[in-house]
Formats: structure tokens, C-alpha cells, sequence
């Protein structure tokens, strides 16, 4: 049977959207490209020799998190679209990164 | 199908999503655990690779290259996200003047890494010759398989917007193939900064 057209979803507040006009028009997303490329230059930067190595490594680390989580939240809306498709995006990263963990550990106990 | 009538399919399902978009969003989450163990793979056989050459052992990586076609990857999802800016206005021609364009870019990231493999080939680093090579040339080959169905994709909608069968309201597949754009991005975000940048 075909639901009316005013059924609301099942899971409201994991489905709440940001208004369109909300959501950023063209020039912001190429404010947004042009601070992707500012971290990946600033990324190059650092890779040359004179900083030390673990320092180096955490900074590494978090630019990419920050430009992971900004082409995730802004290019593909994940900050507009409500929780729902955030939720299962997240749930993806977090088994691969389990994974990840379980095959660490295991290499390190056969060692 | 008008956007009143797109509105209303949307709200017609239990989580108020299109079930199109839900389900590429699931599909991504599958491919984070398929990249996650490429990567992972490549990690934990870091600097077990008997014989030469892997990094730290007469090879290096080109980084100013990489990083070049890491900004070329970049500037694909401004397009991309341009694209859908457009087909969401119902501007056709910024629409495929944006398709073609991310195609474009997608095309020379692609070209950059055949170029790429060639040089590491020719440096004595191939699919057999040590565990260096192999989860390299199998991770950075699956991503760039990836981007090859993305560039079919996008040529697909742009040959769907000359013949006129992508209309506003078909806006849903230009947001779809987007996501998958992005996700290829986000990818390489993480395979150049774990694989080419950091050094343990």
C-alpha cells in the first residue's frame, strides 16, 4: 500500500536538514578548494628535511583529518544532510579502522 | 519526474531519504573498509620487504609530483561539487562545461599516475619483485581503477545532458556520482599522506 505523501520520516531528528539557502553557494566552495590546496602545499612544505620526525608525522596526520573531514562535511554535505548518512560513513571508518587495529595487534603477537 | 513529485518520493521512505542515496552512502562505508585493508596491508608490510629497492633502500618518491596530481584529485571535487551547483540551478551549460571538466582533471590524475608507475618500473620497483611492490602498485591500482569508473560516470552524464535526458530533476544521479567523486578524493587524501608523505 502506498504511503500518503505527508508521512514524515521514522527517524526525524537523524534526518534533519539544513535549509538550501543554508547550504554554501559557489564562491564559498571555492573558498573551500582554495583552503584544501593551502593545507596540501603547507603538507609539501613540511615533508622537507628540518623538522623533526614525530612532530612531523603528527602534523601529517591531522591536515589530512582536516581536509578529509571538509571535502566530507562541505563537497559531499555530510554537514547538511542530517545525522543518518553521517552515522553509517562513520560506521565504515570505524570497521576499517578496527580492522586495521586487530591486523597491528595480530602481526605484533606473532612477532 | 518534476521536483515537487522527486520531494515527495523523498519523503515517502522511512528515513527520508531517496534509497538511491542511502544506499551509495552504505556502499561508500563498504569501500572505506576496502581501502582501510589495502592500506592497512601496505602499512604493516612496510620495511619487510627483502630485496631492493623499497623506500629507504635506493628508492625514493617523487613528492613534488605526487603532490601536483594530489592538487589536480582536489580541484576535481571543486568541479564536481560546481557541476551539481549548476544541474541544481538548471544551468545545462555550466553543467557540462563542470562535468567535462572534473572528467578532465580526472583524466590527467590518471594519466600522472600511468606515468608515475612507468618510472617505478623503470627504477627496478614492479608487482613481484617485493612486498614494497606489490601492496603499493595493489593499492594505488585499485584507487586508480577507481577514478577510472568515476571519469566513465561523469562521461556518461554529460553524454545524458547533450541528448537532454538529465534534467533538473534528475539533479539526485549528478549528487550520486559526486559522492563517489568525493570518496575517491578523500581516499587519495589519506593514501598521500600515509603512503607517500609519512616516513617511520
Amino acid at each position: 500500500m502506498e504511503r500518503p505523501a505527508t508521512t514524515q520520516p521514522r527517524f526525524p531528528r537523524l534526518v534533519r536538514r539544513v535549509e538550501p539557502h543554508h547550504a554554501p553557494g559557489q564562491l564559498e566552495y571555492v573558498r573551500i578548494a582554495v583552503f584544501l590546496a593551502i593545507l596540501t602545499a603547507l603538507e609539501v612544505i613540511v615533508y622537507y628535511p628540518g623538522w623533526p620526525k614525530t612532530p612531523k608525522i603528527v602534523l601529517f596526520v591531522i591536515l589530512a583529518a582536516v581536509k578529509f573531514a571538509t571535502v566530507a562535511a562541505f563537497f559531499m554535505h555530510l554537514k547538511f544532510d542530517g545525522r543518518l548518512l553521517a552515522i553509517v560513513f562513520s560506521t565504515g571508518m570505524a570497521l576499517a579502522g578496527s580492522a586495521f587495529l586487530v591486523a597491528i595487534v595480530t602481526i605484533h603477537a606473532m612477532n | 519526474m518534476n521536483e515537487a513529485a522527486v520531494a515527495t518520493h523523498v519523503e515517502q521512505t522511512a528515513t527520508g531519504y531517496d534509497n538511491r542515496k542511502l544506499f551509495m552512502w552504505i556502499f561508500l562505508a563498504s569501500e572505506c573498509m576496502f581501502f582501510g585493508s589495502l592500506i592497512a596491508t601496505y602499512l604493516l608490510y612496510r620495511g619487510r620487504s627483502i630485496d631492493p629497492p623499497y623506500p629507504g633502500n635506493g628508492f625514493t618518491y617523487n613528492i613534488p609530483y605526487t603532490s601536483v596530481s594530489s592538487f589536480v584529485l582536489l580541484m576535481s571535487s571543486l568541479t564536481m561539487v560546481l557541476a551539481l551547483s549548476a544541474i541544481q540551478r538548471g544551468d545545462q551549460r555550466a553543467l557540462r562545461v563542470w562535468l567535462l571538466a572534473t572528467a578532465f582533471l580526472g583524466c590527467t590524475f590518471i594519466g600522472g599516475q600511468a606515468f608515475e608507475f612507468t618510472s617505478f618500473v623503470q627504477k627496478g620497483v614492479t608487482l613481484k619483485q617485493n612486498l614494497f611492490g606489490t601492496t603499493f602498485f595493489v593499492l594505488t591500482g585499485f584507487h586508480g581503477a577507481h577514478v577510472t569508473v568515476g571519469v566513465l560516470m561523469l562521461l556518461s552524464l554529460f553524454a545524458l545532458s547533450m541528448r537532454g535526458k538529465l534534467p533538473q530533476s534528475s539533479s539526485l544521479n549528478v549528487e550520486l556520482v559526486g559522492l563517489y567523486w568525493h570518496f575517491v578524493d578523500v581516499v587519495w587524501i589519506v593514501i598521500f599522506t600515509l603512503i607517500y608523505l609519512v616516513k617511520v
